[in-house]
């Protein structure tokens, strides 16, 4: 990791940050800028999930709660990959998530958190379908497809899976397609940024580096970006904001 | 949104960073905050989440509800113990740090066993050698003389530093003054005994060495072969 160099030389000095700082070796820092005072901070980065799983081994059980959010649909995905029962499928997801909680103090951060819920998200769908007497190996291949289109595939089966309704494809559906809409809605800059970071798994300062801006500016453009697009879709996530959460 | 940044936007702001993986400890620990004390903080969360899965792939917008699933999900968290409280978690591990330590300590110990193994071998190999040759024996002829003779006491051995074997302390009984001819030269040791190899023994390694090389036989070495008779034959 690099440390980070002002961008967009002449267009924001009170951005740049401090030679002293930038010319540690190994340290990721950011530029947290307040979007009226242009008040600048610089701290390291940190790893995200370690953070939270550090918190939830310390006591802090709330901490794993946002794991849980983060990672709940593409850990449905996956194990709806290997059953294909919607009702099954979210019970097995659960199950994942109360194994993991129960495994964390052993967790030792020797792989990503997600890959260390995977193989157990893995494991668990096998136990389920052998308590079912389906086949996993069956499903093993259809895991490995699902793999493959990690990176944005989109499913193309029309017949619906066990459990699904004809509803909750109709939501999921409009989900995606006022996503697609707001974001079609944004302006070059936020939508520029919002893509490289979302699609293209861009750091921040990389997207610095190609949008020739600021880091702060980056991070202020894609939380605009994420705004935008959450202002639309939130009256189709079946609750007021905050009501049940 | 208006001009002016609210700490509700900050906050937000932060919490847009945090799903991105680019925040600060700091924001970290807001943000855990937030999650537990305001519930469009975790409505936001949720949402941001929810918007970075569609973008990336539109199968994850077919996942069950956010907060149908997190809310059965608190059901079965609140039945779990919590994971470890922070003393808990540190004496565990001071533990298994400890038990660690306590596999490695007789490791360490051994460290010397080694070089001791090897002398003690060495030593029994050189007292084994020198037994062999005077016990059965004992001196023949030649240089060294052993004024008397009788049962044997251990002793420590040591290599002399004319490169002869040197037995002190190993001395037959009563034999407390031995009188020793080394190259001519009488020594009067009392209590200690030089024992020195046998000449003899030169010769023969010099036929054998020089019957390896194929050009001399034992033959007229009668000097140094023994007869031996079987059955008066």
């Amino acid at each position: 990791m690099t440390p980070r160099e002002p961008h967009d030389p002449g267009a924001d000095d009170s951005r740049k940050l401090p030679d002293q700082i930038l010319s540690a070796p190994g340290i990721r820092v950011a530029a947290v800028t307040d979007a009226a005072e242009h008040k600048e901070l610089v701290e390291p980065i940190v790893d995200v999930d370690a953070a939270l799983v550090e918190r939830v081994q310390r006591g802090d059980q709330k901490a794993f709660e946002m794991l849980v959010v983060k990672y709940q649909r593409r850990i449905e995905r996956l194990i709806a990959r290997m059953v294909r029962d919607v009702d099954l499928v979210e019970d097995i997801a659960q199950e994942t998530f109360i194994r993991a909680y129960r495994a964390l103090p052993n967790f030792r951060g020797e792989s990503a958190f997600y890959t260390w819920l995977y193989r157990i998200a893995v494991n668990t769908a096998k136990k389920a379908m052998i308590g079912l007497k389906r086949d996993p190996v069956l499903t093993e291949s259809a895991m490995a497809s699902a793999d493959d289109e990690e990176e944005g595939g989109s499913r193309v089966e029309n017949e619906l899976s066990d459990g699904e309704t004809p509803e909750s494809v109709l939501a999921s559906r409009q989900i995606a397609e006022t996503v697609n809409a707001a974001i079609e809605s944004l302006s070059e800059d936020l939508r520029q940024a919002i893509t490289l970071r979302e699609i293209e798994g861009m750091s921040y300062e990389e997207i610095s580096e190609l949008m020739n801006c600021p880091i702060g500016t980056v991070r202020s453009r894609i939380f605009r970006a994420r705004e935008a697009i959450a202002t639309r879709l939130r009256p189709l996530l079946d609750t007021r904001q905050g009501e049940r959460w | 949104m208006s001009d002016r940044f609210s700490d509700r936007d900050a906050e937000r702001e932060a919490l847009s960073a945090l799903a991105d993986g680019e925040a600060q400890s700091q924001e970290v620990a807001r943000a855990c905050a937030a999650w537990r004390d305001h519930a469009d903080a975790r409505a936001n969360w949720h949402a941001y989440q929810l918007i970075g899965d569609v973008m990336r792939s539109e199968d994850l917008a077919q996942a069950s509800s956010g907060e149908a699933f997190l809310k059965n999900f608190r059901e079965r968290l609140a039945q779990e113990p919590v994971v470890l409280a922070p003393s808990a978690a540190q004496a565990q591990r001071a533990v298994q740090e400890q038990a660690a330590r306590q596999q490695l300590k007789p490791l360490k110990r051994r460290t010397w066993a080694g070089p001791v193994g090897v002398a003690a071998g060495f030593v029994l190999v050189v007292g084994a050698m020198l037994s062999s040759q005077i016990l059965p024996t004992g001196p023949q002829g030649g240089d060294a003389t052993l004024a008397q003779s009788g049962a044997v006491r251990g002793g420590a051995l040591s290599l002399a530093n004319t490169g002869q074997w040197s037995a002190s302390g190993f001395v037959p009984d009563g034999a407390h003054a031995a009188t020793l001819t080394l190259g001519g030269a009488s020594f009067q040791q009392p209590g200690e005994v030089v024992l020195i190899r046998n000449p003899q023994l030169d010769q023969a390694l010099a036929l054998q060495r020089a019957n390896q090389s194929g050009d001399v036989s034992f033959e007229g070495q009668g000097a140094l072969t023994r007869q031996v008779v079987f059955d008066g034959r």
